[in-house]
C-alpha cells in the first residue's frame, strides 16, 4: 500500500483538452520523493530541447511530495516548474498555503500539464474527478476578485485558487503563481508560462486525507515541534516575520543598498519586522496583532504569514493580499533607497493582486533607479516618474505600470538584463542577475560561499538554496549535533572560501535541494536553526511513508539528483559553466557600513568555481555532470539525452 | 556605568512589553557583552550592534554610555 502519496499524476494538454492518469510504482515515488525532483523528471522526459518558453512546447509541471498534507508543520508547500522565460534556462521555485495540502486530498500528487489552450480556461479538480473550464469571464482580473468568482460559481468557499494574475496573462517575464491572493510560486517567471498557455487557474477541492504509515509516529514529531516552537531559533520568525532579519542582516553589512552598491541602509529601522509588527499588522493599532495579523499554511504551528492592514494615507492596502516578506522589504525598500513601509507594502500588495514576483519586480525597479541616478535614464525615459533614490512614490506607480505593461513598465516587464540591452547607454553595469534572474537580498560579498551559488545554481541567483554562511563560521557552537549529521565538526574561519566551506556549501545544498524535492518549507526544516534538523526530515519520511530503511544519505542523494538533472536540463539548452557567471558589480567595492570595501576577487572566485564542479563530480571546463556522476545517481537516461 | 540597550524581534520579549524592547542598564565598570546576555538568559545565537558597529566578540568589555543592540540570527527569505 502507498503510503502518503496517492500514486495519480494528471496529465493535461491543454491545446487537445485531452486528460490522461499515471499511476507510477513505489520504485518511482522513492527515487525522487516528489517536488522539485519529480517535476524535473517530467520537464527532461516531455519537454524537447529548444522549447519557447512561452510557447505550447514548454511543459508546466505542478508537484507535491510524498509528505503533502501530512500532519505536521511545513509540508504544504509545491513545486512549479517549466523552463522559465526570465532567463531561458530551467525555472523552479517553491510555494505554501493551503492549495498544495488540498491537491493531494483532491487525488493526485502532481500535475503535468502541456499545449496551449485557444481560448482561456481553468482547472478543476475535485475528488479524483477534473475538467477544463471556460475562463473568458477571468481573464484581467486581480487574484482577489477571479477567487472570489470561482468560489462563487462552484458554490463551496473551501476551493483553493492557484492563479495567475494580470501580470501572467501580460507575459511579465517575473510573473508568478499564487493561491490564496497572497503565496507565491513567484521566482523564475512560471506565471507568465501558465498564461501563455491561457490557463488562468487552477482550483481544487478533496476530502481525501493521505494515508500515513505511522500516524503515532507523526503525531509524536508534531507535538515536539509544537512544543519546542517558541524556544527555538524561528520563534522570531513566527511572531515578527521573515523581515525581523532586517536588522540582523544592517549589523553584518549584508543589507542590499541602492541597488547592491552598498550593505547598509540609514533608514532600515523603518523597514524592519519588528516595525511591522507595531505598526501595520493587521490589529496592532489595538494590540491584537499576534491574532489577527498573522497566518499560516496547512497544518503548521509557526505562522509566520503577515496580513498588513492600512486603512489611512496614501498608501491604503487590503489584508486579503498579505504583507511583506524581508525579501520584499528589501528590494521595494533598501535596494531602492526607500523607507516608507506602507508604500512598500503597497508594492507588496500590487505583486499579489497583479501576480508579479516581488524580488525581481523590486530589483528591475532598483536597477532603474541607478539607471536614473546616473543619469543614463531621463525623464522622457521614465513616463515623467522622477526615480531618485527613496522616492517612494515613483516606485509604487513603477510597480503597478510593469503588471499593466504600460510605458516606461513595458520595458521593465521583460526584466533587468532584457531592459538593459533595449536601453543601452551603459545600464548593463547596473545588473545584479544571475542568469538573467535578479539576485536576492544576501550578498556574497559578505557571506561568500553565496557567490558560489549565485553563480552555479541553475535557475539564477538564489538564496534558498543552502544554507548561508555563519552556520559553520561563529554561530557553529550552537548548532555542533545537527552540522555533525551533514558531516561537519569544526567550524571554518568568517569569510573563508576554503575547501571546507565549499565542501559545506555542495552538502548544504543537497539538503536545500532534498527539501525543494519533499517541498518542506525551508524555516520549518533545515540543516541548522530551523525547527527541525537532518535526523527529523528524515523520520518525517520515514513515519509517513513508512519507508523505515530511508537514511539521510538516501535523501542527499534525492537531492543531489535534483540538481544534476537541472544542470541536464540547463545542457540541453547550451547552458553551460559560460553563464555561471556574476554581475560585474560584485567585483566593485562596496560603500559604507561594515562591509565598506568589500568584493569578490575574481581570481578566487574562479578557483572556487573549480573545486565546487570538481567536487560535484562535475567536468570542471564545462559544469556538465560527468557519466559517471549521473550513473552513480541512477540517471543513465539522462546521460542518454546529453550523449555523455 | 550606563549602557543604553535595544532588543529587536523575540528578544524583545525578554523586556516587558510597554518598553518595546529598550532599556538602561546599571552595570559594572568592566562588564562584558557576555554579562548582558547572560543578564537577559540569552542562550541562543544573536547578532551585537555596539554604537552601530557589528560586534562578534562576547568578551568585549563595555564603556559607559555605550549603545548595544540586540538582534536575534537568522538567514531570512
Amino acid at each position: 500500500m502507498a503510503y502518503g502519496y496517492n500514486g495519480k499524476i494528471l496529465h493535461v494538454d491543454l491545446t487537445s483538452r485531452q486528460f490522461s492518469v499515471e499511476e507510477p510504482d513505489t520504485a518511482f515515488y522513492r527515487k525522487y520523493m516528489g517536488g522539485s525532483a519529480m517535476a524535473m523528471h517530467y520537464l527532461l522526459n516531455e519537454m524537447p530541447a529548444g522549447a519557447d518558453p512561452l510557447g505550447p512546447e514548454n511543459v508546466l509541471v505542478l508537484a507535491l511530495s510524498v509528505l503533502t498534507g501530512a500532519a505536521i508543520s511545513g509540508q504544504s508547500r509545491m513545486t512549479a516548474a517549466a523552463k522559465s522565460p526570465l532567463s531561458g534556462a530551467i525555472g523552479d521555485s517553491q510555494g505554501g498555503g493551503f492549495w498544495p495540502a488540498e491537491l493531494k486530498f483532491s487525488g493526485f500528487d502532481a500535475i503535468v500539464i502541456k499545449g496551449k489552450s485557444e481560448k482561456p480556461v481553468y482547472l478543476w479538480i475535485h475528488d479524483g474527478e477534473y475538467e477544463l473550464r471556460e475562463a473568458a469571464h477571468l481573464w484581467g482580473k486581480i487574484t482577489g476578485d477571479a477567487e472570489a468568482i470561482i468560489k462563487d460559481e462552484l458554490d463551496d468557499e473551501k476551493i483553493e485558487v492557484l492563479q495567475i494574475g494580470p501580470a501572467g496573462e501580460n507575459g511579465v517575464r517575473f510573473a508568478g503563481i499564487f493561491s490564496m491572493s497572497n503565496r507565491a510560486n513567484g521566482r523564475t517567471g512560471l506565471g507568465a508560462v501558465m498564461g501563455s498557455k491561457n490557463l488562468k487557474a487552477v482550483a481544487v477541492r478533496g476530502k481525501k486525507r493521505p494515508s500515513i504509515a505511522n500516524k503515532s509516529s507523526l503525531n509524536q514529531l508534531a507535538k515536539w515541534g509544537a512544543a519546542n516552537l517558541a524556544d527555538s531559533d524561528i520563534a522570531g520568525l513566527g511572531k515578527y516575520g521573515t523581515a525581523e532579519t532586517t536588522g540582523s542582516n544592517q549589523s553584518i553589512g549584508s543589507l542590499p543598498s541602492y541597488n547592491y552598491n552598498s550593505g547598509v541602509f540609514d533608514g532600515w529601522e523603518a523597514l524592519d519586522g519588528t516595525t511591522m509588527y507595531d505598526t501595520i499588522l493587521k490589529g496592532a493599532a489595538e494590540g491584537k496583532q499576534d491574532r489577527e495579523g498573522r497566518d499560516t499554511c496547512y497544518a503548521c504551528t509557526v505562522r509566520c504569514k503577515r496580513k498588513v492592514e492600512i486603512t489611512d494615507g496614501p498608501y491604503k492596502v487590503n489584508p486579503h493580499y498579505g504583507g511583506p516578506e524581508y525579501e520584499t522589504t528589501s528590494t521595494f525598500g533598501n535596494y531602492c533607497a526607500i523607507d516608507d513601509l506602507p508604500a512598500v507594502a503597497k508594492a507588496n500588495e500590487m505583486c499579489n493582486k497583479y501576480g508579479m514576483d516581488s524580488i525581481s519586480c523590486g530589483a528591475t525597479i532598483a536597477w532603474a533607479y541607478e539607471a536614473f541616478n546616473e543619469g543614463k535614464l531621463k525623464l522622457n525615459d521614465t513616463d515623467g516618474l522622477d526615480l531618485s533614490w527613496g522616492n517612494a512614490e515613483s516606485m509604487v506607480k513603477l510597480t503597478e505600470k510593469i503588471a499593466k505593461r504600460d510605458g516606461f513598465g513595458d520595458v521593465l516587464a521583460e526584466g533587468s538584463e532584457r531592459a538593459a540591452k533595449m536601453i543601452g547607454r551603459g545600464t548593463e553595469a547596473f545588473l545584479i542577475t544571475c542568469k538573467g534572474q535578479e539576485a536576492p537580498a544576501h550578498m556574497p560579498q559578505v557571506k561568500r560561499s553565496l557567490m558560489i551559488v549565485y553563480a552555479t545554481n541553475p535557475f539564477g541567483a538564489d538564496h534558498q538554496s543552502h544554507e548561508h554562511d555563519p552556520v559553520i563560521e561563529g554561530d557553529f557552537e550552537y548548532y555542533t549535533d545537527r552540522m555533525a549529521v551533514l558531516g561537519f565538526t569544526e567550524e571554518v574561519e568568517t569569510r573563508s572560501l576554503s575547501d571546507e566551506k565549499i565542501r559545506f556549501t555542495i552538502a548544504s545544498q543537497r539538503m536545500y535541494s532534498t527539501m525543494d524535492s519533499l517541498n518542506l518549507c525551508q524555516f520549518v526544516y533545515g540543516p541548522a536553526w530551523q525547527l527541525y534538523g537532518p535526523n527529523d526530515m528524515v523520520e518525517a519520511v520515514r513515519t509517513v511513508t513508512g519507508w523505515d530503511d530511508v537514511s539521510f544519505d538516501e535523501l542527499q542523494k534525492v537531492g543531489e539528483r535534483r540538481i544534476n538533472m537541472m544542470r541536464a536540463f540547463n545542457a540541453r539548452e547550451g547552458i553551460d559553466r559560460k553563464l555561471d557567471v556574476l554581475p560585474e558589480k560584485l567585483f566593485k567595492p562596496l560603500k559604507g557600513g561594515v562591509s565598506d570595501g568589500w568584493k569578490i576577487d575574481r581570481e578566487e572566485f574562479d578557483a572556487a568555481l573549480d573545486t565546487y564542479y570538481g567536487m560535484c563530480g562535475w567536468d570542471v571546463k564545462t559544469g556538465i555532470p560527468t557519466l559517471s556522476k549521473l550513473h552513480e545517481l541512477d540517471l543513465d537516461w539522462v546521460a542518454d539525452q546529453l550523449g555523455v | 556605568m550606563v549602557i543604553h540597550l535595544k532588543l529587536y524581534s523575540i528578544l524583545r520579549d525578554k523586556l516587558p512589553s510597554e518598553t518595546k524592547g529598550i532599556t538602561v542598564l546599571q552595570l559594572e565598570e568592566g562588564a562584558t557583552l557576555a554579562d548582558i546576555l547572560h543578564e537577559l538568559g540569552i542562550k541562543r545565537r544573536v547578532v551585537i550592534s555596539v554604537n552601530g558597529v557589528h560586534e562578534t566578540d562576547r568578551t568585549r568589555q563595555l564603556l559607559d554610555g555605550d549603545e548595544v543592540k540586540l538582534f536575534s540570527s537568522v538567514s531570512g527569505g
